[in-house]
C-alpha cells in the first residue's frame, strides 16, 4: 500500500493533483481511498489531500507517521505536513514559499473596476457581466496596490524558503527539492503541479508510471490546458 | 468522491426527483445527479432546505422516489416539514440527505443528525465510506418505501469528500437492493419491475392520509412507535449493523521483541451479524434464527470480555487503529450503521462482555443507547466513551484518536518501532507504528537510521498561519471598503455595528466588517434587535443574494412592518459562491445552466416597501460611498443593493 500526502496553499492545484493520482491508480486496477480539503480553506488556506493506494486501507485519512510519499507545492506546508511522513518516506517539495495573504481594505483605484451598468433584464444570462468583470480584472493596471502586492508576495520569499527547506533537509533523508523557477521556465507556471507530480512519478514514488498520469490528464483536463499539462508531465528536472 | 457515490447510488435506486440547497459538505450530490443528465430525473436547487424537502415530499406522496440534500444546519431549516412529514408518511421512498460536519470543517455547529432522527422518530442511515454510501442509499430508499416513512441519510465530511474506487452500475437496478435484504431472510417489498414506471407519479386523492390533523397525528404516533420497534428489530439483522468476534491467534515474544501475529476474524468477513443468542433471548428480545449462522464458535466467545462499538467513518479509523495496536486479547466489534438503534443486535454484542468502548463522532448516540440498554435489561457491562472521558467529546476523530482511546482501553503497553506486525509465515505485514510517531505518547519522534539528523532536538520553524481570505478582485472587498470609508467620513461619531450573515462575505470578519454571524438570514433580524437595544447606533446588516432568497426576505419584511431603523446591504454577486457557485432565483438559471425565470431582488425590496432603496455598482467606489452616505442620516429600513459578479463565475482561469 502506498500512503501519500499532497499539500499546498488553496488555489495551487492540490486537489487536481490528488485526483490525477487517484485516476492513474484506479486505471491500473488499484484500490484508491482518500480525502480532500474542500470548502473555505480553498480560499488561500492550507490544503491537504490524503491518498491511499492499494489493498488494506480502511480509513480515508493517512495516519501520522505512515505516509510513504509527501508532495508539497509550498515548503512551509511541507514542514506542516511532515508529521505524516514515515521514517524513510520520500518528499518532493517546491522551493517557492508563499506568504499568507492578509485581508486588507486596499482596493486601490476602485473606479478602474467601474462598469457603467449591470445588464440585468428578463433574459439576463450573466455572461455579459462576467465577461466585463473578467476583462476589467485581467488588465494589470487595474489591480490595486494590495492585489499587486499579493501577486508579488507569491513569488519567492527567500528567507522563508531557506528556513523551511533547511529544516526539511535535516529531517528527511529522501528529500527532493524541486526548483520552481527552473521548472516553470521550461513548463510554464500554469502546470507546475503536474510537473511536480511527474517528477515524483518518475522517481518511482507511485505504483504507476507517467503513462498512467498521461491517461488521467487526458480524461480530466479540458482541451485548452491539456497541451501544457502534457508538456509539464514530460518535463524532467 | 463520496457525494458522487451517493448520487450514482440514488440514480441506480431509481430516484426521480432530487432537490436541495447548497451547503458544504453536501453540495456535490445534486451537482453530480445533474451532470448525469439521466432521463426523467428532475433536479432543482430550491430556495432553501424547507422548500427542498417539501418539494421532495410532494413527489414522494405521488409514489416517486425522491431525495432532498442539505448540510446538517440546513436540516434545522427543514425541520418543520420533517417533523410532520413522518406523521403523514410517504408512498415513494423519500431520503433526506443531511451531511454532518465533525470538526467542524465548514459549519456553525457540530450537531449530530442521528439525534435529529431520534427526535423526529425517523430512521437514520450512517455510511462509513463512499463505497458503503453507494449501496446504502439504495437500501435507504427501499426501507423508506417499505415503511412508508421518510428516512434520514447522514454522511459526514470525510465520507462526502472522501474518495474511493467504487464499482458503479449503469442504469436502474431495483433488484440489487432486494438481494441485499433477501440474504437476510427479510421480506422484500415489491420493487417496481420497470424503472420507467417509477418515474411517473400518481397521487391518490381523497384518502385524507396526507392531511395532518390532530386525530390523525395521534393515531399515526401510535403506529410510528410500533414501527420504530419493528425497525429496530429488523435493523438488528441488517448486514451493515454487524458484530464480529476477533481472537488473536497467538501472541509470542521472539528474540526479545514483541511480535504480534495477526488476529483472525471468526465472523464472516464484511459482516453478517453473528448470532450469539444468549442474553438477547433471555431478556425477551426475540431472536430470529433465519440469519445464516456464520459458524462462530461458542467457546471463542466466552473468552471475549471487551467490546468496541463504532459507526460511520469512525469505524474505519477504529479498524485501522486496531490493526496498528493490535490488542493482545480477543475482542468483539459492533458496527452500527442504521438507526433506530438495533437493540437486539446490541444485546448480542453486550453478551458476556465486561466492558465496551464506543468510538463515534459528534454526539454519544451509540454510547447512550448501550448505557440505557444495560440499565433496562440489567446487563452488567461498563460502557465507556465520550461520557466517561475515554474519548474526545468534540472535534473530528482520526486513526490517531481511535488509537489513543483503544490503547488505553486495552491497556496495551507503549509500542516501540521494533514491534512489527508479522503474519504466521513471519512475513512483515506492516511496520509497527510507534506511539510517538502517531503523536500520542509524550516522547517526540525519534530519529532512526533513515533520518540524517535527530530532528527531535530541533524546533521546527514557525509556520505561517493561513486564514482563508476573499479572492483577489472579489466584489465584497470593494463593498466593505466603500461602507467602511463612508461610515468613517460621515458617521459623525456614531457607533456603527455590522451584522453579517453566511457566505464568502463572512470572511469580511478579518476586515472588521462582521460583528455578528448566527445562521442563514439572521443578519437582517439580528440588526433589528441590536437597533432596538441601541437606537443611536448605525446598524448595518450584510447579506448575500443567495442567503437573501434563502431566508433574508422574511427578515426584511419584518423590519419594514415593524419600522426598524437599519441599513441593509445586499451583496449581490449573482451566485452562491461559498459552496461552489450554484445558481439561485436571482440568477435565473437551472442547475444544468439552462435559462429559467429570474426573480429581481430590486423589485422584491421595492415591493416590500423599504424606506430607501439604491442600486450600487460594487466596483464603483465613489458611487458606492456616495450611496452609503446618502442613506446614513435617513430613518427607517434603507436598502443598498451592491452588485458585482463573483470572479469565480464562469470557469475563471
Ligand atoms: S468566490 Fe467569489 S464571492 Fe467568494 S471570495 Fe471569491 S470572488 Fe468573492
Amino acid at each position: 500500500m502506498t500512503n501519500c500526502i499532497i499539500t499546498g496553499v488553496g488555489g495551487q492545484g492540490v486537489i487536481l493533483m490528488s485526483r490525477l493520482i487517484g485516476t492513474a491508480a484506479a486505471a491500473k486496477g488499484l484500490d484508491v481511498k482518500g480525502a480532500e480539503t474542500i470548502g473555505m480553506a480553498q480560499r488561500g488556506g492550507s490544503v491537504v489531500s490524503h491518498i491511499r493506494i492499494g489493498d488494506g486501507a480502511k480509513s480515508p485519512l493517512v495516519a501520522r507517521g505512515t505516509a510513504d510519499v509527501l508532495i508539497a507545492l509550498e515548503p512551509s506546508e511541507a514542514v506542516r505536513a511532515l508529521r505524516y511522513l514515515r521514517d524513510g518516506g520520500m518528499a518532493f517539495v517546491s522551493n517557492r514559499a508563499i506568504s499568507p495573504r492578509k485581508e486588507n481594505f486596499d482596493v486601490g483605484n476602485a473606479s478602474a473596476h467601474n462598469r457603467t451598468d449591470c445588464p440585468r433584464n428578463e433574459t439576463f444570462d450573466g455572461d455579459e457581466v462576467f465577461a466585463a468583470n473578467r476583462e476589467v480584472l485581467s488588465r494589470k493596471e487595474n489591480f490595486s496596490a494590495a492585489e499587486r502586492k499579493i501577486s508579488e508576495e507569491t513569488t519567492a520569499v527567500a528567507s522563508q524558503t531557506d528556513t523551511a527547506i533547511g529544516y526539511l533537509r535535516r529531517a528527511v533523508k529522501n528529500l527532493r527539492v524541486v526548483d520552481y523557477e527552473s521548472v516553470v521556465s521550461r513548463c510554464g507556471a500554469k502546470a507546475f503541479n503536474t510537473a511536480l507530480l511527474g517528477i515524483a512519478v518518475s522517481s518511482g514514488a507511485f505504483p504507476f508510471g507517467k503513462d498512467d498520469v498521461r491517461g488521467a490528464l487526458i480524461g480530466r483536463i479540458s482541451e485548452k490546458f491539456l497541451e501544457i499539462n502534457l508538456n509539464a508531465l514530460a518535463c524532467e528536472n | 468522491m463520496g457525494n458522487e457515490a451517493i448520487a450514482f447510488g440514488a440514480l441506480s435506486a431509481g430516484v426521480s426527483v432530487i432537490t436541495g440547497y447548497p451547503g458544504t459538505p453536501s453540495s456535490e450530490i445534486l451537482e453530480t445527479v445533474v451532470k448525469q443528465n439521466a432521463d426523467g430525473v428532475y433536479a432543482e436547487w430550491s430556495v432553501n432546505e424547507k422548500a427542498a424537502l417539501e418539494v421532495a415530499a410532494g413527489a414522494a406522496f405521488s409514489g416517486l422516489r425522491a431525495m432532498a440534500t442539505m448540510k446538517q444546519v440546513g436540516l434545522n431549516v427543514a425541520s418543520d416539514p420533517l417533523m410532520s412529514l413522518n406523521y403523514v408518511g410517504v408512498k415513494g421512498g423519500l431520503v433526506v440527505v443531511a451531511a454532518d460536519d465533525p470538526g467542524p470543517v465548514s459549519s456553525q455547529t457540530e450537531q449530530d443528525t442521528r439525534r435529529f432522527g431520534e427526535f423526529s422518530k425517523i430512521a437514520v442511515f450512517d455510511p462509513s465510506s463512499p463505497e458503503e454510501a453507494y449501496f446504502m442509499i439504495g437500501e435507504a430508499f427501499e426501507f423508506s418505501e417499505r415503511y412508508g416513512r421518510p428516512v434520514l441519510f447522514r454522511p459526514t465530511t470525510r465520507v462526502c469528500h472522501g474518495t474511493a474506487t467504487v464499482q458503479i452500475s449503469d442504469g436502474v437496478e431495483p433488484n440489487r437492493k432486494a438481494d441485499a435484504w433477501k440474504a437476510f431472510g427479510n421480506v422484500c417489498l415489491e420493487l417496481a419491475e420497470n424503472a420507467e414506471s417509477k418515474r411517473k407519479g400518481n397521487f391518490m386523492r381523497g384518502g385524507g392520509e396526507r392531511v395532518i390533523f390532530p386525530k390523525l397525528a395521534y393515531e399515526n404516533h401510535i403506529e410510528i412507535e410500533a414501527q420504530l420497534k419493528e425497525m429496530s428489530a429488523e435493523l438488528s439483522d441488517y448486514p451493515r449493523n454487524f458484530i464480529t468476534d476477533i481472537t488473536p491467534l497467538n501472541f509470542s515474544r521472539r528474540n526479545g521483541k514483541g511480535e504480534y501475529l495477526y488476529g483472525k476474524k471468526t465472523g464472516a468477513e464484511n459482516g453478517r451479524a453473528a448470532d450469539t443468542g444468549g442474553i438477547a433471548s433471555d431478556c425477551g428480545a426475540e431472536v430470529k434464527d433465519d440469519t445464516t449462522s456464520s459458524g462462530n464458535s461458542e467457546n471463542g466467545n466466552a473468552t471475549i470480555k471487551k467490546g468496541i462499538a463504532s459507526g460511520g467513518v469512525s469505524f474505519a479509523y477504529t479498524e485501522e487503529a486496531l490493526s496498528m495496536l493490535p490488542p493482545r486479547e480477543g475482542y468483539r466489534l459492533f458496527k452500527v450503521s442504521a438507526y433506530p438503534f438495533p437493540e437486539r443486535g446490541a444485546l448480542r454484542f453486550l453478551d458476556g462482555l465486561d466492558e465496551a468502548l464506543v468510538i463515534e463522532e459528534l454526539d454519544p448516540v451509540i454510547e447512550r443507547a448501550l448505557t440505557e440498554l444495560c440499565g433496562r435489561y440489567g446487563v452488567n457491562v461498563k460502557i465507556r466513551g465520550k461520557l466517561t472521558g475515554d474519548a474526545p467529546v468534540a472535534g473530528e476523530n482520526s486513526v490517531e484518536t481511535a488509537y489513543a482511546a483503544l490503547r488505553n482501553f486495552f491497556k496495551n503497553p507503549q509500542k516501540t518501532a521494533e514491534s512489527d506486525i508479522i503474519d504466521a509465515e513471519g512475513k512483515t505485514l506492516r511496520k509497527a507504528v510507534s506511539d510517538n510517531i502517531l503523536g500520542i505518547g509524550s516522547e517526540p519522534r525519534k530519529a532512526t537510521a533513515d533520518d540524517t539528523l535527530d530532528i527531535a532536538s530541533e524546533t521546527p520553524p514557525a509556520l505561517p498561519v493561513r486564514p482563508p481570505v476573499l479572492c483577489p478582485g472579489c466584489p465584497h472587498r470593494f463593498s466593505f471598503s466603500a461602507v467602511k470609508q463612508a461610515v468613517a467620513e460621515n458617521a459623525g461619531g456614531r457607533k456603527a455595528v455590522f451584522s453579517g450573515d453566511i457566505g464568502c462575505y463572512t470572511l469580511g470578519n478579518a476586515l472588521g466588517m462582521v460583528d455578528t454571524c448566527l445562521c442563514m438570514g439572521a443578519g437582517i433580524t439580528v440588526a433589528q434587535g441590536l437597533s432596538r437595544a441601541e437606537p443611536d447606533a448605525l446598524n448595518f446588516a450584510f447579506i448575500g443574494d443567495s442567503t437573501f432568497f434563502h431566508s433574508g426576505i422574511t427578515g426584511l419584511i419584518n423590519a419594514v412592518y415593524n419600522q426598524a431603523d437599519i441599513i441593509v446591504v445586499i451583496l449581490d454577486n449573482f451566485t452562491t459562491a461559498m459552496t461552489g457557485n450554484q445558481p439561485h432565483p436571482g440568477v435565473g438559471k437551472t442547475p444544468a445552466g439552462k435559462l429559467s425565470k429570474r426573480t429581481d431582488i430590486y423589485k422584491i425590496v421595492e415591493a416590500i416597501g423599504a424606506d430607501a432603496l439604491l442600486r450600487v455598482n460594487a466596483y464603483d467606489g465613489e458611487g458606492a460611498r456616495a450611496a452609503v452616505k446618502s442613506v446614513l442620516d435617513k430613518k427607517g429600513v434603507r436598502v443598498l443593493l451592491f452588485e458585482g459578479a463573483c470572479i469565480k463565475l464562469k470557469g475563471a482561469e
